[in-house]
């Protein structure tokens, strides 16, 4: 019943986790809460590993029915704990505090259910614990080898995003309020669910939905604020539930009723929109909503608690159950609309996304925006990088160089220094005369296009002497330039220009003066709010150049070249000057992300600018899909916005980072979300599969073939 | 990108062929030269005024060939890999790191139970030929995992599991034993009482005893040819053992069926197994044996006096310039290695001084040259023309 192959794969996995737990993996994450009182990371982590690998055992065995499955998987759960159980024991024998300096003592931790086992009394509690859950839950997990496919994802997505909503209560609590929540939830249904039962006939079927929506919007605005006013919002009062105090219900008292009046106006036209909408304006809207609604739960709760925990997990669950059902339907439906009304119905949803975007650091508080300019700004230079590796097919590990240059060019412009002063050095300038003297020195403004400008120049010129070099070589040589200008930046030799080892501090915050317009409008970009402008809209800037570049003639040139070199060039494309291109536009695009990164951070620090950089970029890349520009997003908040979430598992990010890259590499090589491939001609889709492919030649012979015997007749 | 060129008929004309051929065919190369001639300058210059002397010199180059042998024996491992699955292992500068670790607790273990004491000679071996052999575990680990699900995956492909597996294996021995460095235990090895016998001399009781010439932290003042040199004995045995150890692997290349059936395999994968080869094993034993000098060249670099402390990202640095050395030499090309690993430990140790430059500038000539390599030889020193097929 227990093939030899089920033994061998659980001593790996075996292997591996005793490795992990070496590192002292348990014991940091000990006090690390998930559900509070309740349940640590490290149980979590414990659990993940038995189940992993009893899962894994058990899995090719699902042809031959439960029993074998589930046997399995208990053997595989089983060897597992016996693994650490003699770990635990031999540490209790022998001392392996040199060697092992983060193992703590794993008696009486996680491994032995926090009982202190005491093998000369007899006490080994702790120990049959342990074996008894590898055991159960290797069973369990054998088990869910026969569990219904779909039910199975939905459960796990559900139960690793409650987890990492649990570990990250923290920082994401403050965002919505339930009662908002909620009201944002029930405008969005009500206005869907009467734009679905709208009449199908009506030709300006758009603008019908935009106005019952609207319309909805304004009746709820209308009876909210009535009862916010009559003390609806007092302790107590119907419209404040628990939690903190509603951020937008607020606006109904404190006299900004036409704001709150054109919140809900906007979510109703969303919720009638998203009735016709594309599938993934239906569901991203559906998502939306629920982690809105799930914030708010977290919110009212105030802390993880098992109650919320398991309201969390059911709205997720329900959220993946019907996210695919209901992108079915709405394909259908989309699908009936005119392609005339489809493209202005995009139009319309793109320019409400922008308007939530605005308003979003309002709401995110600085923390969270902290965390999406640092994705705009990786997704920015993903996408920058991109134009190199996913579209040219020129490998680049020095791409950090490009970033710097772009930042210390910002730094150099716009503070006092050797160039900026005329050759005297600051330091012998009296203060008061500093202004005076040094005319050379730039705002933020006048300096970026500068910083951009130089950035794409000097990628061009570094591309000259490595245009010749293929793959590898190009790799390792850009990799020694990103590690020259490294060593340049912290050298004593250019200390006087670039700031050594300290940098250049500090960088004048951005200022956007519109006095001339109205006396009080003056944007200072001095926190992570303001900035997040600053980033989106290079962001923005990035994805639309390369959008449009992509599919024009240079966009096919790279392409062509990355296909194939030497063809390229027979058929007529210019290899040097289309690869400097590729270079300069790409290098053009670390160098604004870097002026932005400089001005945000309010000053440049050589530790910033290391091959770290470069590896992140690269890797973002290839874990959200080469060639596209979706991917660079989804690929930017994996691995960097989740990290930068979990901060506090520092110590295991990069370890969890380099074992990402290396396992996505074997179990998806083309990435999370590959490009489309490109579309022929209008019309056409792609057959999926060679056996589609089949199909549809097939299908094109037998229309030949009917053709042939209508011409015979 | 080499022009046929029919035998010159006159100097003139080679003379004309060679100019035109670097600078307008070849401006890179013209703008190259400018640079060299400029470097070759202020070279000059710092040895007429007195700056660089001989003495200088022949000091910076001993403790180049010492540093340089290091790197060739890590190169050595990049080129064999390189030879036969065309992938650069990023990660086998974490396997000269992983060579140091189990030296440093082989030398522990040692130091805790005596025999580094009584025996130390022999500890040491010992020490070298543990850290060669847990170097060579990582590397079998690393194929097995990370490298073979993805032999034919397009070559971007293993480039990232590499890194990936870079980062893992750097990160994972920081959390293992500790982000602190470690500290190499100061040993002495004491030889030759009788014929160095006025050195290492203390007073012990009363009674002078001279205990020989230290061959591992010894500094001494020697007289050569007029020059006074202050040696260290170390830079000398890592030398040679190193030359003695890619010997070795030199021999096992050509001479032995193993070696045969590697460069039959590096040759063409499915024609090696056509011909009965066991391709993953020759893979894996390729994979051993660039292991087991990076893992000794791990402990040697770790032994000589100054590089003690070592840190889990220590295989860095030292990983990427032995890939530029691989380059430089050419990669695939074994005596290429060595070459280049030899060459770039002595650019490295001379560049500085002789040009003047802050020391904190050392990287950024090992990578410079790279460039220079490459603008003149892309295809390395003693590269061959690898056809396209084939990169």
């Amino acid at each position: 019943m227990v093939p030899g192959d089920t033994l061998r794969k659980s001593l790996s996995f075996t292997a591996g986790i005793l490795i992990l737990t070496l590192t002292g993996i348990f014991g940091s994450f000990e006090s690390r809460a998930v559900i509070r009182d309740t349940l640590y990371f490290d149980m979590v982590l414990l659990t993940v590993m038995i189940s992993g690998t009893a899962y894994l055992v058990a899995a090719p065995l699902r042809e031959r029915g439960l029993v074998p499955a589930v046997l399995n998987g208990l053997v595989g759960g089983l060897v597992v704990t016996v693994g650490l159980a003699l770990l635990v024991i031999l540490q209790l024998n022998v001392d392996m505090r040199f060697v092992f300096q983060n193992l703590g003592n794993l008696n009486g931790g996680t491994l032995t259910f926090k009982q202190t086992i005491d093998p000369g009394n007899g006490s080994l509690n702790g120990l049959l614990l342990l074996l008894a859950y590898g055991a159960g839950l290797g069973a369990l997990a054998g088990a869910l080898v026969h569990a219904p496919p779909r039910l199975r994802s939905v459960a796990v997505i559900s139960a690793t995003l409650t987890i990492i909503l649990g570990m990250v209560f923290g920082q994401v609590q403050r965002v919505i309020a339930l009662p908002d929540a909620l009201m944002l939830l029930v405008v969005v249904s009500v206005a869907y669910g009467v734009a679905l039962r709208l009449p199908d006939t009506g030709s300006p079927r758009l603008t019908l939905r935009l106005g019952v929506g609207a319309a909805i919007g304004v009746a709820f605005a209308i009876v909210l604020a009535l009862i916010a006013n009559n003390g609806g919002l007092d302790s107590g009062g119907i419209l404040r539930g628990s939690g903190s105090m509603p951020a937008i219900l607020q606006m109904t008292i404190s006299g900004s009723l036409p704001g709150f009046m054109a919140v809900l106006v906007v979510a109703g036209a969303v919720g009638a929109l998203a009735a016709g909408g594309s599938p993934l304006v239906h569901n991203g809207t559906a998502y939306l909503l629920v982690f809105l609604l799930v914030l708010g739960v977290m919110n009212w709760q105030g802390r993880m608690t098992i109650t919320s925990a398991l309201l969390i997990f059911g709205l997720l669950a329900l959220l993946f159950w019907f996210a695919p059902l209901m992108a079915q339907r709405a394909e259908r439906s989309f699908e009936k609309t005119p392609r005339q009304d489809q493209q202005r119905m995009l139009l319309v949803f793109a320019a409400a996304a922008f308007g939530v975007m605005i308003f979003a650091p309002q709401f995110l508080g600085l923390y969270i925006s902290n965390v999406f300019n640092l994705i705009a700004l990786y997704a920015l230079m993903g996408i920058g990088l991109n134009v190199m590796i996913g579209y040219a097919g020129l490998l680049d590990l020095g791409y950090v160089a490009s970033f710097a240059i772009g930042a210390y060019t910002l730094g150099i412009l716009t503070t006092p220094n050797l160039l900026t002063c005329g050759g005297v050095h600051p330091d012998n300038i009296p203060f008061p005369e500093i202004e005076a003297t040094c005319t050379g020195v730039m705002s933020f403004w006048a300096a970026w296009p500068f910083c951009v400008l130089f950035s794409a120049l000097t990628g061009a010129l570094l591309g000259i002497p490595v245009l010749r070099l293929r793959g590898d070589y190009l790799a390792i040589v850009t990799l020694g330039f990103g590690e020259i200008i490294n060593r340049i930046i912290m050298s004593n030799t250019f200390k006087p220009l670039l700031g050594g080892a300290q940098g250049i501090t500090p960088i004048p915050t951005p200022a956007l003066d519109l006095t001339a317009v109205n006396d009080t409008w003056v944007v200072n970009f001095n926190n992570s709010a303001s900035f997040f402008y600053l980033f989106m809209f290079g962001l923005g800037l990035a994805a639309f150049v390369v959008y449009r570049l992509a599919n024009s003639r240079l966009g096919r040139a790279w392409r062509a070249i990355r296909a194939d070199e030497d063809v390229a060039q027979a058929m007529g494309i210019h290899l040097v000057r289309n690869k400097l291109l590729a270079f300069g536009i790409s290098s053009a695009f670390a160098g604004l992300g870097g002026a932005v990164f400089g001005a945000s951070v309010q000053g440049i620090f050589p530790n910033s600018f290391t091959l770290l950089v470069s590896i992140n970029v690269l890797s973002l890349i290839i874990i959200g899909g080469m060639g596209s520009i979706p991917g660079m997003v989804v690929g930017a908040m994996i691995l960097v916005g989740l990290p930068e979430l979990l901060r506090e598992l520092d110590a295991y990010r990069l370890l969890a980072f380099g074992a990402l890259l290396v396992t996505v590499m074997i179990v998806k090589p083309e990435g999370l979300l590959p490009p489309k491939p490109a579309r022929l001609s209008e019309g056409a889709t792609p057959p999926q599969s060679d056996a589609e492919m089949v199909q549809a030649v097939q299908a094109a012979q037998g229309v030949q073939v009917a053709q042939k015997g209508s011409h015979g007749d | 990108m080499t022009t046929k060129s029919a035998t010159p008929r006159s100097a003139t004309d080679a003379i004309t062929r060679l100019v035109l051929r670097n600078t307008i065919r070849n401006p890179l190369r013209f703008v190259g030269l400018i640079l060299l001639g400029y470097i070759a300058f202020i070279a000059l210059s710092n040895i007429i005024d007195g700056d660089y002397t001989l003495e200088l010199f022949v000091r910076q180059l001993i403790f180049g060939l010492s540093q340089g042998s290091i790197y060739a024996l890590i190169a050595l491992g990049y080129t064999l890999v390189y030879g036969i699955l065309f992938m650069i292992n990023f990660a086998h500068g974490e396997v000269f790191m992983a060579g140091a670790y189990f030296g440093f607790f082989a030398l522990y273990a040692m130091g805790e139970t005596g025999l580094l004491q009584s025996q130390t000679a022999l500890a040491l071996i010992l020490a070298v030929v543990i850290g060669a052999l847990g170097s060579a575990t990582v590397a079998v680990l690393l194929e097995r995992i990370a490298y073979r699900p993805l032999r034919s995956a397009p070559r971007l492909v293993p480039l990232i599991t590499a890194i990936g597996a870079s980062i893992t294996l750097q990160q994972l021995f920081l959390r293992l034993f500790g982000a602190s460095a470690r500290r190499y235990p100061d040993v002495s090895l004491y030889v030759l009482p009788n014929v160095f016998k006025n050195l290492e001399c203390s007073i012990v009781e009363g009674v002078e005893v001279c205990r020989g010439m230290d061959l591992i932290r010894g500094l001494y003042t020697v007289d050569v040819l007029g020059l006074t040199l202050r040696l260290r004995p170390i830079t000398f045995i890592v030398f040679f053992i190193s030359l003695a150890m890619m010997g070795a692997l030199w021999f096992i290349i050509q001479r032995t069926k193993t070696g045969r059936a590697m460069r039959a395999v590096a040759e063409d994968k499915s024609t090696a197994l056509l011909m009965g080869i066991n391709v993953d094993r020759v893979i894996v034993t390729t994979f051993i044996l660039g292991a087991l000098l990076a893992g000794a060249g791990g402990v040697l670099f770790a032994l000589i006096p100054g590089n003690g402390q070592i840190t889990p990202t220590m295989g860095f640095l030292p990983g990427i310039k032995a890939f530029t050395a691989a380059v430089v030499g050419g990669i695939g090309n074994i005596p290429g290695a060595m070459f280049g690993g030899l060459f770039l430990g002595v650019i490295e140790a001379i560049g500085p001084s002789l040009l003047g430059l802050d020391h904190q500038l050392r990287d950024v000539i090992a990578f410079g040259m790279l460039v220079f390599v490459l603008i003149f030889r892309p295809t390395g020193i003693f590269g061959e023309v690898l056809s396209e097929k084939k990169v």
